[in-house]
């Protein structure tokens, strides 16, 4: 009887040992094929990737190599810059922009791009009443009086027009063709687009299942540069541990975010690897609950809450090199830190109130949760009761159904669309805006913002948002904790890394080369 | 002889008998071995507070520390000690196990007990609330509960026990079975003796040593499923030392600080283990073969 | 084998089946939070919202709720995710597979070496007690102590192992008929697609595989020392029938009755260890879809994917009860 298992094992053994010798002749290692990037995505892309309804941030890199705006930043600045628009003049009163479009744009299925073409992607992204719609609601109609020329018109001026047009979430020129063939019924395509793609960009999609992989080739019919690196592939690696491994070994060339400062050491380190910061509009933030008590009515209460929470040394506990602590209103890249400092709570003192007050912060983001913890600390060693609770976004967003019934606190991550002040200030502090999470309601900085959104002069907007930013740093409800960059790390044979500071987790993938 | 069926996760089919003798010479060394792991683990659990050499929750040190003289199993990434927050986690874990099985068991106790004493009707659409959940798969619902109910220690608790009394209610009802067929209790329930103390002086003294050995079995599998539900999310929320979250969140950094995952994995290994091998000696103690 | 015995049966699953689609209602339409704002998404406003209200259907009565929810399912419609945007059946459609394939090597693990461990240490004379010890604490490993230190030990320090997704070929390496890596790469041909696949494969079926196999071969071994120590076994042994006839021709055929139901409850901690395994080794299957479920608390695809897999799990008990009625004609009066 032993006898016979003994035999059955050691054939089970050895056909494992087999296994194992053939598996490791497939490892596969990327480095070799110079004309793939390979990146990788924790998660799916959530929506899908029609332009007019995408609103995260995983997948902007991927969208942006298919899709353009009218406009566009100049890389490491906030300067505008060309997109498919060549130049624009906006009217003395502030409310006509007429822009001169680029020559020869051909749409990834060969349509050529017009000035129709721009007016129905513009009206299609206004119909959908996706995330970024906000940004054409002052618009009160387009005229297209030449094939290069689209004239907007708009029903009061908008100072943040052009940085609108230019920001990542910015209105995309879409095929209409491609729209018009896919749609199902009233759809507007949104179905076929969520997981096709039709723009003017220098990638063209020529792969993408939900759950990837997601492939991109370079489109040779690109009106500008043609992309550096012929195919960009995207893979969905979970977990963040297992991408950095896939780095190391050669299977990934690329991770755009996701990396713990605490792993940057050990990455520097490793000479076929290299990591690179760029100064990024990320800011977690600490926001206060004007909806409910303790902090609804009390100002000394938020001052001396803020105080106790030593954001700096959690910035600094958190994030490390990382970052920088939060010494602005506003992030710096929308407004000059001195232009806009943020005030002094003071020093550390007595908790005033002995209420559980419960600190929601977004349980997918580990920094956030390490930022909770360590907040905790400081605040409980100054008699604060205090209790954590992780909310998914999907959560957070929520708490503006009814801030009454959310928590006292909170903590999140907010990046400014577009850098200009509207894109930060309007959402936090206006009453209703989209990321207006606690239930700030003060009308008169209701109408200091809108103001500033509608004043002409450029330099006056700046001033009055200046004022604007100063105002509503001193509600404390919203405070930023640190100023983070834009970690990314690849390996040593990618160069031409080109990255726009409010273009977060992007680096632009055209000037992308592997050697 | 009775029969217990269905067979606890993972147990040889227990057979007890009316004589039992409590004789540890029938113990092998492994299962003393646990019941020794276990009364520590309670020693251990229970003075936590007194043992641990930092405050779990707070920052100590630089973060992700190596095992050190000061810190005996490192630094998280929030600069706590791991070794305090795994006694601390030891504590909880340990606990919740007892928590959920004592009630999981109570409750079946009393479904078994009700269904096995009345029988007839009563009896059949117990049985039948019984069989459904046992034939649904318990941690898979518990992780819809908890989810429903919102992620906190106590919910996942709620969650886990509502999907474990099946099992001991058919076990019980199966004993009562056996129970009540026997003479004396028919002489009792003849000379009028009302349910309730029939159920007390009659009943439960014959059910009682199967439940303890049902309950003692099913420890280590318990302790294994509610580390799980921690892992994944469900369970106290942080900063709280739950070792199934310590060891999710160390996931992250397992190849550049592995201590931070593996000690408390490590910790939840250990205590399963010797909750098996203490349940296996339970039985064997009280097991007539 | 008689009608009545099937027939109770299936009426059985259906019950059971009926009792798990209200549950998972019931838990669905439990939740606090407001779900129409989660799916509208950021930046929306009160007119989406309320107009999702509607669709959802939030304000009518509960048994209104549950009996349009009863015929959605019947025609496939498991709601959508707040997370994915998609039909939740879309997104478990593209998960299962790589569950499945996962489910089916664990399986095969746990019943070859159940049954090779159990039947080789139930005959063994000596060491009993030790061999009794290991294969309970080598159930006792719980399973993301042991995914995590294979992940560990056999990935990072060894490299015997990939770790990570299931296979290292980018794009999708086989686009086959079935979704499973291992069938349809064979199916086209792609003999080294295959072994990277078993390759990716293994690590994550062994960790879910260990203790149910463990449990099993404990099961099948006390099971198998009492069968050889019945009478029957003695009678045959007394005929000059070998060791092992008595042991493979007779006793394991009586034996199997207690492994297999250790095998359907080890099936149920198994399911919950899905998530655990998928989670650690970055596995696209249901288990990591529950994960970033749980993570951005997106019930309808919780509720989704729980009902999935409760039904594979008591279709599969089902199937189980047969087998060892088939095995075992003793217990087909039992209905």
């Amino acid at each position: 009887m032993p006898k016979r298992l003994i035999s059955t094992s050691v054939v089970l053994v050895a056909m494992v040992g087999v296994l194992g010798v053939a598996g490791c002749g497939s490892s596969s290692d990327s480095s070799g094929d110079t004309e793939t990037i390979r990146i990788a995505y924790a998660d799916q892309i959530a929506g899908g990737i029609d332009p007019a309804v995408f609103y995260s941030i995983e997948g902007d890199d991927l969208i942006l190599g298919l899709y353009e705006t009218l406009l566009t930043y100049e890389p490491d600045s906030t300067e505008l810059a060309p997109g498919l628009a060549q130049s624009w003049e906006i009217s003395d009163d502030g409310r006509t922009y007429t822009f001169e479009l680029q020559d020869d744009v051909t749409f990834h299925d060969g349509t050529p791009m017009d000035s129709e073409a721009v007016k129905a992607s513009f009206e299609r992204a206004i119909a959908v009443k996706g995330g970024p719609s906000y940004m054409l609601a002052q618009v009160d109609r387009i005229e297209t009086p030449d094939p290069q020329t689209v004239v907007i018109e708009l029903t009061q001026p908008v100072s943040a027009f052009l940085d609108y047009n230019a920001s990542m979430y910015g209105p995309k020129v879409v095929s209409p063709t491609a729209v018009e063939e896919n749609a199902e019924g009233d759809d507007l395509a949104k179905k076929w687009l969520s997981e096709n793609a039709a723009g003017t960009g220098p990638y063209e999609l020529t792969s993408y299942k939900p759950a990837g992989p997601f492939v991109l080739e370079r489109f040779d019919e690109y009106w500008g540069e043609p992309a550096e690196t012929e195919t960009i592939e995207y893979t969905i690696v979970p977990n963040i541990g297992d991408q950095i491994l896939q780095l190391r070994s050669g299977q990934l060339d690329l991770l755009t975010h996701g990396i713990d400062p605490q792993q940057i050491p050990s990455l520097e380190e490793d000479p076929n690897l290299q990591v690179q910061q760029f100064e990024a509009g990320i800011r977690p933030v600490l926001v206060l609950n004007y909806a409910n008590e303790p902090f609804g009515s009390d100002p000394e209460a938020r001052e001396a809450f803020v105080a106790d929470a030593d954001l700096p040394a959690v910035a600094e506990q958190v994030y490390g090199e990382a970052a920088a602590p939060a010494t602005s209103s506003v992030p710096p890249l929308l407004i000059d830190a001195e232009d806009n400092p943020l005030p002094d709570p003071g020093p550390p003192r007595e908790a005033p109130t002995s209420q559980e007050i419960t600190l929601g912060y977004t349980n997918s983001e580990t920094d956030l949760r390490r930022a909770a913890e360590v907040m905790q600390q400081s605040l409980e060693a100054q008699g604060w009761n205090v209790r954590l609770q992780a909310d998914s976004v999907a959560a957070q967003f929520g708490y503006a159904g009814d801030p009454a019934k959310a928590p006292e606190a909170a903590i999140t991550t907010l990046n400014p669309d577009a850098a200009h002040p509207a894109t930060w200030l309007n959402p936090i502090y206006q009453t209703g805006g989209g990321l207006n999470l606690l239930g700030l309601s003060d009308p008169k900085l209701d109408q200091a913002i809108e103001a500033a959104l509608a004043t002409v002069d450029e330099e006056e907007a700046a001033q009055a948002y200046a004022e604007v930013a100063v105002e509503a740093a001193s509600s404390w409800y919203a405070t930023g904790i640190a100023d983070r960059n834009d970690v990314i790390a690849a390996r040593s044979s990618i160069s031409g890394f080109s990255h726009v500071p409010v273009y977060i987790w992007v680096v632009r993938l055209a000037d992308l080369v592997k050697e | 002889m009775a029969f217990l069926e269905p067979v606890a996760a993972g147990q040889e089919p227990i057979a007890l008998g009316a004589r039992r003798r409590l004789d540890l010479s029938r113990l092998g060394f492994a299962e003393k071995a646990g019941m020794v792991a276990i009364a520590l683990i309670t020693v251990v659990a229970l003075a936590a507070p007194l043992i641990a050499p930092h405050n779990p929750g707070a920052t100590v040190g630089a973060n992700l520390q190596s095992p050190s003289g000061s810190f005996l199993l490192g630094t998280d990434d929030v600069g706590r000690d791991v070794f305090s927050r795994m006694l601390y986690g030891t504590r909880t874990s340990w606990f919740s196990a007892l928590a959920v099985v004592g009630v999981g068991a109570m409750f079946g106790l009393l479904v078994g007990l009700v269904a096995g004493i009345r029988g007839g009707w009563v009896d059949t659409v117990l049985m039948r609330i019984t069989d459904a959940g046992l034939a649904l798969p318990g941690p898979v619902i518990a992780i819809a509960v908890a989810v429903a109910l919102g992620p906190s220690l106590l919910n996942t608790l709620i969650a886990v026990t509502v999907v474990w009394w099946p099992w001991y209610a058919r076990v019980i009802r199966g004993e009562t079975r056996a129970v009540v067929v026997r003479p004396h209790f028919d002489a009792a329930r003849l000379a009028g003796v009302g349910g309730f103390r029939l159920a007390l002086r009659h009943v439960i003294p014959g059910v009682m040593p199967v439940l303890i050995v049902c309950a003692s079995v099913d420890l280590g599998f318990l302790i294994l499923t509610l580390a799980g539900l921690s892992f994944l999310g469900l369970g106290a929320p942080a900063p709280a030392p739950e070792l199934g979250a310590m060891a999710s969140q160390g996931l992250e950094f397992l190849f550049s600080f592995p201590w931070i995952a593996l000690a408390p994995a490590v910790v939840v290994f250990i205590l399963a283990g010797a909750a098996n091998l203490a349940g296996d000696g339970l039985r064997d103690l009280l097991e007539d073969t | 084998m008689s009608w009545r015995f099937v027939i109770g049966r299936l009426v059985g699953l259906l019950v059971v089946l009926w009792a798990l689609l209200t549950i998972v209602f019931l838990l669905g339409s439990v939740v606090p939070s407001d779900p129409a704002r989660a799916y509208a998404g950021a930046g929306a406003s009160e007119e989406v919202i309320e107009q999702k209200r509607q669709e959802l259907e939030l304000d009518e009565p509960l048994l209104t709720r549950y009996v349009h929810y009863l015929g959605n399912v019947a025609q496939g419609d498991l709601s959508t995710s707040v997370h994915s945007q998609r039909p939740v059946a879309d997104d478990l459609a593209d998960a299962l597979p790589a569950t499945l394939e996962l489910l089916f090597a664990s399986l095969v693990i746990v019943a070859v070496v159940g049954l090779l461990v159990g039947a080789f240490t139930a005959t063994a004379r000596r060491g009993s007690g030790v061999v009794r010890t290991t294969l309970l604490a080598g159930a006792s490993v719980p399973t993301f102590t042991l995914g995590l230190l294979a992940l560990y030990l056999l990935y990072y320090k060894l490299g015997w192992f990939p770790a990570g997704g299931r296979s290292t070929a980018i794009p999708a390496p086989v686009d086959g008929p079935t979704g499973f890596l291992l069938i349809d790469s064979l199916a086209n041909g792609q003999i080294d697609t295959f072994f990277d696949s078993l390759w990716h494969l293994a690590l994550p079926a062994l960790t879910l595989a260990l203790a149910p196999a463990l449990l099993t071969a404990r099961a099948l071994r006390s099971s198998l020392r009492s069968s050889l120590r019945e009478d029957y076994a003695r009678t045959a042994r007394a005929k000059g029938l070998s060791e092992r006839r008595v042991l493979w021709g007779h006793a394991l055929r009586n034996s199997l009755n207690g492994p297999l139901t250790i095998f359907g409850l080890e099936f149920g901690a198994m399911l919950a260890g899905i998530a655990i395994v998928e989670t650690i080794f970055g596995w696209p299957g249901l288990g990591l879809y529950i994960e970033r479920s749980i993570a951005s608390t997106d019930v309808p695809a919780i509720i989704g994917a729980t009902l999935v897999i409760g039904a594979v799990f008591v279709i599969a008990n089902a199937v189980v009860d047969v087998v060892q009625a088939i095995v075992d004609p003793r217990l087909r009066k039992l209905v």
